[in-house]
């Protein structure tokens, strides 16, 4: 069952074979978790993105050793710690580099020294679901009309229907139909992400 | 700078979404249904032992209604419960509602019902006693649904199920009009009617079902209950008792009121017990309650039950029947009012008719300066043929919709018309009695008796052998089905002469009137006719050996049959074409034959005639009522007379003459009045001095 399960996903894929389509396919879907994950830990931007091919080579020299037990820990929380690890690597090099000029960077390797698992745990969580859930509406977006896209998107924010009505000068009915028409395409391919990337 | 960043943290409400079971499939759905398959309960109601809540059937994906025992503590309201369940269960009918499921939980009973939105009668009564406008406002709307009742009652007795707890409340009507009779916590099994399988269910003592519950409290709601369920009648209860609550629904149905109510419980009681309550129209007689329909409800509502309806189907037939246009049973409808129903039944197409009718009078009288004669009368045959066809459409259907109950009060309507001498209703009628029960002997012989009459010799033999019965008239009509045969539908006047003296001989002087009404009843030729009426008014006056002295003007249209003193019965000569006719000096004694004449001047000087009440003919102008012993001229006053010859009668008081409307003329002998009478009379009427 087990088996079964994961056999499909990307990172299954690349434990068992590491050529150069697999790590592509893998990166691929992942730099971009790493990123939003990396933004938690107090780095610019730029930083960000200088940091996330550190985070993706040391994936690359690590992965080999990491053993997938689902039941003990997944792969996104110890993708994490890598992530975290990595992010308070860089703030304590800044931080002896420039101890006079910035007193910043002390403070925000305090602060990721503090995190404890299980707030690794929360965020990896958080991050993944947004990040599934964003990339599944990116794969989608093109399959539905301008404004049902539009309806859609300002519904998040506007629980309302009859106020959506008005805004898009649409019929309320119209607008549930829209809403409950891309809920279920997104419910699908998040489900379908969820389990391809196997995280 | 990355997509990511563009990311919108609310999607991920969704990736929740995607991973609860509503989006899985519905075999995850029915399989995860095993354990705990019932949700998200609401309280609905509390009722005597059970708890009634809404909740969801995750298996089946719906709102279901489930009834828990509130008390868990006593096996005997546990076994109630289940039986309950069960004959509900039992009973599949669209106006009962239906079970789903009956289970047990941790050894505490429970069943599954069907949920019922809507609202129950008893709300919609009393929202329509407080004047709440809805659909129910029509009476014939409130009517359907206790029809829908009767329906699912009449199929629980079938079943051999009483529900025992009949009331508006019980009743749920949804926003589509579906009926359903609800709560079976009542109801009982009769075990000499019910089926095999429902044995199980029957009381075993008489002690639960004729005595109070084992609660303590009486059962049923008194208001509703039939008297028998008070225990302080000796009647058993039954069949019967729910027939009493339905009469009693039907009560409240009427007059938006309950039946039966009393200051205290006790009192309730005991008017229940002696079914002491006012009649639904003296309660609201503002409501206009139809006679028929109260005469149904108090029929219902005996307290004897023998008196009451036998059945529920009978009594649904009653409000069918109302509710059809027809005379209820309970009503004793006479004929009349069976009539009085049939055209108000049918208002609509007559009027229809008589608008199709009046426009073609109109297009005729427009066109009737351009059509020839030949296209008028071609107009005029289309219209009747038109009327004809609806009316003949209207009397199928009619036939169609009545049943044989409806037979014997046909069978007097036929009677009356043959007592009347209306030979065509009473045959439409007769025909009407045999379509619906064939074994109506009386029928049958009338209709025999009409044939007869009609010279159908052969049919009336026949329906005198569906009779049974061995008519005195059958040997007469052998001798003439051959004549019938070879004559064209008529005999001939002599051959039909022969008959009627055949007829009188033997002393059938009912027929032979009915033989003479339909001759002269037919289209003749004037000396047919003359001859006819000359040799039956010998006949009948049984003057056969002597003369008679009558003279018929054709030019003039005069007829004389003055000076046959003998001359009493003169029937025949109703529509005589005569204009004016002198019945001077004969035996007659009152006026009838000439109302079917259309007579201008009558002559009726020297009769035996003494009151002008039989007299009742429009065209009438002109009058002579000389040496009769006549003294009222009063009758007269609805009459067009425009000349009158009273000299040497027994009229004594001049001033009726003055209520004349039309009078111009009027004769008088010398000094038969004072002259300041005479001189009190208006201008417009002219005295004259006979000689």
């Amino acid at each position: 069952m087990e088996e079964l399960h994961t056999r499909q996903t990307l990172l299954h894929k690349l434990q068992i074979k590491q050529d150069d389509q697999s790590w592509e396919d893998f990166s691929r879907y992942y730099e971009g978790y790493i990123y939003v994950v990396l933004r938690n830990f107090g780095l610019s931007i730029e930083d960000c993105e200088d940091l996330l091919q550190e985070v993706l080579l040391k994936l690359w020299k690590a992965l080999p050793t990491y053993n997938y037990e689902k039941d003990k820990c997944r792969f996104r929380t110890w993708l994490c710690v890598i992530i975290k690890n990595t992010a308070l690597n860089f703030h304590r090099s800044k931080s002896t580099k420039n101890k006079q000029k910035n007193t910043n960077f002390e403070d925000t390797v305090n602060k990721l020294e503090l995190i404890s698992e299980a707030e690794i745990d929360r965020i990896s969580e958080r991050e993944w679901k947004s990040y599934v859930s964003n990339l599944a509406w990116e794969n989608l977006k093109t399959d539905f009309s301008g404004v049902q896209r539009d309806v859609f998107e300002a519904s998040l924010d506007e629980p309302d229907n009859a106020k959506l009505a008005e805004k898009f000068n649409v019929a309320e009915s119209s607008i549930r139909v829209y809403k409950m028409r891309i809920r279920k395409a997104l419910c699908k391919e998040i489900s379908r992400l969820n389990l391809e990337l196997g995280g | 700078m990355r997509p990511e960043e563009k990311f919108n943290p609310a999607l991920s409400s969704f990736f929740d979404i995607a991973d609860t079971p509503d989006d899985s499939s519905l075999t995850d759905l029915v399989r995860d249904a095993k354990t705990n398959r019932y949700t998200n309960f609401k309280d609905l109601a509390k009722g005597g032992l059970k708890k009634i809540q809404t909740c969801h059937d995750k298996r089946t994906g719906r709102q279901v209604v489930m009834a828990t025992l509130l008390q868990n503590d006593n096996p005997a309201h546990t076994e109630k419960f289940l039986k309950e369940a069960r004959l509900n269960a039992s009973l599949q009918h669209p106006n009962i509602v239906p079970v789903y499921d009956v289970g047990l939980k941790k050894d505490e009973p429970w069943f599954t019902m069907k949920y019922l939105e809507g609202k129950n009668l008893g709300d919609i009564l009393y929202n329509l006693k407080k004047d709440q406008k809805n659909k129910y406002r029509d009476l014939n709307e409130r009517l359907d649904v206790f029809i829908k009742v009767c329906d699912a009652i009449s199929y629980a007795h079938s079943r051999g199920i009483i529900h025992m707890d009949l009331k508006p409340e019980n009743i749920q009507i949804s926003s589509f009009g579906d009926v359903s009779v609800c709560d079976w916590g009542l109801a009982d099994v009769l075990a000499s009617d019910c089926d095999e399988t429902l044995l199980d269910l029957c009381t075993l003592t008489s002690i639960d079902l004729n005595e109070r519950t084992v609660d303590g409290v009486v059962k049923g709601s008194p208001g509703f209950m039939a008297p028998e369920q008070t225990t302080l009648t000796e009647f058993r209860k039954g069949k019967h008792s729910d027939i009493f609550s339905l009469g009693a629904i039907l009560y409240t149905i009427l007059s938006l009121r309950k039946p039966l109510s009393g200051e205290n419980f006790e009192e309730l009681i005991l008017n229940t017990a002696e079914c002491n309550f006012p009649k639904p129209s003296e309660v609201r007689p503002d409501l206009n309650i139809p006679y028929s329909l109260e005469a149904v409800c108090l029929k219902a509502m005996q307290l004897d039950p023998e008196k009451r309806y036998s059945s529920v189907q009978e009594l649904k037939k009653e409000i069918m029947d109302y509710r059809n246009g027809f005379a209820t049973v309970a009503e004793n409808a006479s004929a009349f009012k069976a009539m009085q129903l049939f055209i108000l039944r049918n208002k609509v197409i007559s009027s229809l008719g008589l608008i199709i009718f009046i426009g073609g009078l109109i297009v005729t009288a427009m066109t009737l300066k351009s059509l020839s004669l030949e296209k008028e009368n071609a107009i005029k045959e289309a219209e009747k043929s038109k009327l004809e066809a609806e009316r003949n459409r209207i009397e199928k259907e009619y036939h169609e919709r009545i049943n044989i109950e409806a037979a014997p009060r046909f069978l007097e309507a036929a009677k009356i018309s043959y007592n009347t001498y209306r030979f065509d209703d009473a045959m439409k009628f007769c025909n009407t009695v045999v379509e619906l029960d064939k074994a109506n002997k009386e029928a049958w012989e009338l209709k025999g008796v009409l044939h007869f009459a009609k010279q159908e010799f052969t049919s009336a033999i026949e329906a005198f052998q569906k009779s049974g019965q061995n008519n005195k008239l059958i040997p007469l009509a052998k001798n003439y089905t051959e004549k019938e045969k070879l004559s064209d539908g008529f005999l001939s006047t002599e051959d039909l002469l022969t008959l009627m003296g055949l007829t009188l001989r033997k002393g059938h002087y009912r027929e032979f009137t009915d033989l003479m009404q339909v001759k002269v009843s037919a289209d003749l030729t004037i000396e047919d006719r003359i001859y006819f009426c000359k040799k039956v008014l010998l006949f009948h006056n049984n003057h056969m050996k002597g003369h008679i002295h009558f003279n018929y003007d054709q030019e003039k249209r005069h007829l004389d049959v003055s000076n046959n003193s003998w001359m009493k019965i003169v029937f025949c000569l109703q529509n005589f074409p005569a204009k004016s006719a002198d019945f001077s000096s004969t035996g007659i004694t009152e006026f009838f034959v000439f109302n079917a004449m259309q007579i201008e001047a009558l002559d009726v000087s020297n009769t035996k005639i003494f009151v002008l009440n039989s007299l009742s003919c429009p065209s009438l102008k002109k009058l002579r009522i000389s040496y009769t012993s006549i003294n009222n001229i009063t009758p007269l006053r609805d009459s067009n007379i425009e000349e009158l010859d009273i000299s040497h009668s027994q009229v004594v008081n001049l001033h009726s003459a003055a209520l004349l409307p039309s009078l111009k003329k009027l004769i008088i002998h010398n000094a038969q009045f004072p002259q300041s009478v005479i001189k009190g009379l208006p201008s417009r009427i002219q005295v004259v001095i006979a000689d």
